[in-house]
């Protein structure tokens, strides 16, 4: 079988998010990136379900030169190849879609594991746009996922509960994060990840031609929360529930 | 220190009136969480709380002090082991919380200025911003200030190649108790001008003045780090191996380890299963960094040859930043997860000379083995200095009270004998005052007495702690 997880370089979430001074997007200046977390229960699921049976799992990145560390990253715990899509373009979801749906047609898997999102932007679309260019069944949020014959039954995260899905192969899948354990590289991993084939091209070497149709207008910094006050007795709380806050 | 008084209504109200009424908090609810830190063995309601803004008003709450013999508790964060801050008796807290601006980045000195009540780890973070470093890195750091890193002259893991906070403190400012402001040092490299009383402060905690600005050196920051963990069968094969590292002139950012009881505490606390835990009796961390990544490689090769003639199970690493972290989290979580397996524990901050590392956990072990009870061991096995907790897990009040002692003296012979010291970062605070008298001596104990006196004359900063 042959899986194709698409992974993403995000800044690290636990730098505080800080806006360029006109607004017109996030600093990461002196900022370190990673693997963005989702991803590493893609190539998790991926990796279990090539062990199990037997196939390749394809990383394919879209972004930047650096991307080429985080499919690294991702090749040391499970993945078998890489494929850079490099552009410095600022990209919205539809274009990534678009690219790895061309990435797609040339690898042409049976199955693709997405992580549910990139917690930088938190979009939360370029999985299911590309079941949708590609007119693939998707299952996302992926909590359990067992593969049949010639279907994948999914078990998905939903508000309150679970829902359960099958869908016919090839789909595309997204991971939650409790979908599974994901791995540590062990060393001898690491250093023949060093030495895996990542393979490069450009956009429109991929015939795509990129045409954003989101513009980003502006970035605003959430309000600072109201400090909070601490009262002297029940009646007080009652009273500044009543008239300050007026939710009584 | 026998004219100090306890302040009656009547004074917290002139406090009041001298400050601003808003800044000094009192009754129990709102005191609550001024009344520990994180020693988790003592607690003592302060009678009131004063949240300052500026050195002005430190001054004012000094001099208000000082006219009346009150005692002061200086806080930071309140994240010290060895109940510094804790007002024992009901002394007025001196909180700097609310002092947390950093006040410049020199990127020309190569220096940071900051308020006391800066989170380290904003510090850092800031600095990074701008590829320059700040090592010192206690584990604390997301939520101890560096007010109190300095008070107490905290550690970290990256002391191995790095240093301490003491190493990087060029200038301070420090309100006296009797409310004067004086600066101490400044940006300069070095400095041969007489005595350095700022060194004196680091490691004062809160009893020779209060600290409202600090300025710090800084590095380049380093562009390139791995992490290795590597699972031994026992803890004594994971102290020897990282003597090995050391002893071959490979020099880690942080070479840290756990002992099997953190390792279950750890577990425990994440709700999962470590690597190889079945097997594992320790697990060595660390972090290599540098400016090639060819260089880095070979010291992971080396590494990894010496681990496993040492007997590892498993070498595991990461170069992605968010892999690294996973890697790292069981060592960081080790702190807070002892609490998950022993709501009351007897903390011992131990240091002796790096290479004595394997013989003290030996001995330890064999100690907690002779006493039938739980010690974990855990820490910075690169640099020597090894968090020894003596866990009361179920033991009743009786066998604890006559156990814990035991542990104690125990663990404090061997640590003689080896070289060491009762305290490598943690301080000596309310907990480990005769453990200062047994490891200086006498004479050594009444000069730190006398200086006490001299910045300290009516002993109103932090009475009963330290000396
Ligand atoms: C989970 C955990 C992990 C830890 N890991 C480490 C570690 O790796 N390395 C390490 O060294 N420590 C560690 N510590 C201990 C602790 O975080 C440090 O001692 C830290 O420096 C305390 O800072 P604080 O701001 O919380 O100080 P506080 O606890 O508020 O105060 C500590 C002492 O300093 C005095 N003080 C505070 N601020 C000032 C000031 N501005 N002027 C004068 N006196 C002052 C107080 O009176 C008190 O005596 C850890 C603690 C915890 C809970």
């Amino acid at each position: 079988m042959k899986i194709l997880v698409p992974v993403r370089r995000v800044p690290n979430p636990d730098v505080k998010v800080r806006l360029m001074k006109d607004g017109s997007g996030i600093d990461t200046e002196g900022v370190n990136f990673l693997l963005n977390p989702f991803d590493e229960f893609a190539i998790e699921q991926a990796a279990q379900i090539v062990e199990s049976s037997e196939g390749e799992v394809v990383l394919v990145s879209v972004g930047g030169a650096d991307c080429e560390e985080t499919l690294r990253a991702g090749l040391a715990v499970g993945g078998t190849r890489g494929w850079l899509v490099e552009t410095d373009a600022t990209l919205d979801s539809a274009d990534v879609a678009t690219l790895l749906a061309a990435v797609y047609k040339e690898e042409s898997p049976d199955l693709v594991i997405a992580g549910k999102q990139s917690v930088d932007t938190d979009n939360n679309q370029a999985a299911q746009m590309l079941a949708a260019k590609l007119g693939l069944p998707q299952a996302c949020f992926a909590y359990k996922v067992e593969l049949g014959d010639g279907k994948a039954t999914v078990e998905r995260e939903i508000d309150g509960g679970l829902e359960v899905k099958e869908v016919d192969l090839p789909a595309v899948i997204t991971a939650d994060l409790r979908l599974n354990q994901p791995r540590y590289a062990a060393l001898p991993q690491i250093m023949k990840a060093k030495r895996k084939e990542i393979k490069k091209s450009s956009p429109a070497e991929l015939g795509v031609e990129l045409a954003s149709r989101t513009k980003v207008l502006g970035l605003i910094e959430p309000e600072a929360r109201a400090a909070g006050q601490i009262v002297g007795s029940v009646d007080e709380l009652v009273e500044k529930l009543k008239n300050e806050a007026k939710v009584l | 220190m026998s004219q100090l008084h306890k302040p009656v209504e009547e004074d917290i109200r002139e406090l009041r009136d001298r400050l601003h009424p808003s800044r000094v908090l009192f009754g129990p609810e709102t005191c609550e969480r001024y009344a520990r830190d994180e020693s988790t063995r003592l607690y003592n309601l302060p009678c009131a709380v004063a949240i300052v803004e500026n050195n002005e008003q430190v001054s004012t709450v000094l001099r208000w002090a000082s006219e009346g013999g009150f005692g002061v508790v200086v806080r930071g964060a309140g994240t010290g082991v060895a109940g510094g801050a804790v007002p024992i008796a009901g002394e007025v807290v001196l909180s700097l919380e609310k002092l947390d601006r950093i006040i410049e980045i020199d990127e020309e000195n190569l220096t940071a200025t900051c308020q006391p009540g800066v989170i380290t780890a904003d510090l850092q973070e800031e600095v990074e911003r701008r590829g320059l470093f700040y090592p010192p890195d206690p584990a604390s750091a997301d939520v101890s200030t560096i007010g109190g890193n300095v008070a107490v002259g905290a550690g970290g893991a990256r002391a191995v190649k790095y240093g301490v906070t003491r190493d990087y403190v060029t200038g301070m400012t420090v309100v006296l108790a009797d409310g004067e402001i004086v600066e101490m040092g400044g940006k300069n490299v070095k400095d041969a001008t007489g005595y350095h009383l700022m060194q004196l402060m680091m490691g004062s905690e809160g009893t020779l003045g209060v600290i409202t600005s600090v300025t710090v050196r800084l590095l380049p920051l380093p562009t390139r780090q791995t992490s290795l963990l590597v699972s031994f069968p026992d803890i004594e094969q994971a102290a020897l191996s990282v003597s090995e590292i050391i002893r071959r002139r490979i020099i880690p950012a942080a070479a840290e380890f756990i002992d099997e009881v953190a390792i279950e505490a750890a577990s425990k606390h994440l709700g999962r299963d470590l690597p190889s835990q079945e097997k594992a009796g320790a697990y060595v961390f660390i972090l290599l960094d540098g400016e090639s990544g060819e260089e880095l490689q070979l010291q992971m090769e080396q590494i990894s040859e010496i681990v496993e003639a040492n007997g590892a199970l498993d070498v595991l690493g990461a170069e992605d930043r968010g892999q690294q972290a996973r890697l790292w989290e069981s060592r960081k979580v080790v702190g807070d997860a002892m609490k998950g397996l022993s709501p009351q524990i007897g903390k011992a901050d131990v240091v002796v000379p790096r290479g004595h590392v394997a013989t003290l956990v030996k001995e330890v072990k064999k100690l907690a083995l002779e006493l039938d009870l739980s010690i974990a061991c855990f820490g910075h096995a690169g640099d020597g200095n090894v968090h020894v907790n003596i866990l009361r897990r179920t033991l009743g009040d009786e066998e604890w009270d006559n156990l814990l002692p035991l542990a104690f003296a125990g663990v404090m012979a061997i640590v003689k004998r080896l070289g060491g010291r009762p305290s490598g970062e943690h301080g000596i605070g309310v907990l480990k005052k005769d453990e200062l008298v047994d490891f200086v001596g006498t004479r050594a104990h009444e000069i730190m007495k006398g200086v006490r006196k001299v910045f300290d004359p009516k002993g109103i900063l932090n009475p009963g702690k330290v000396t």
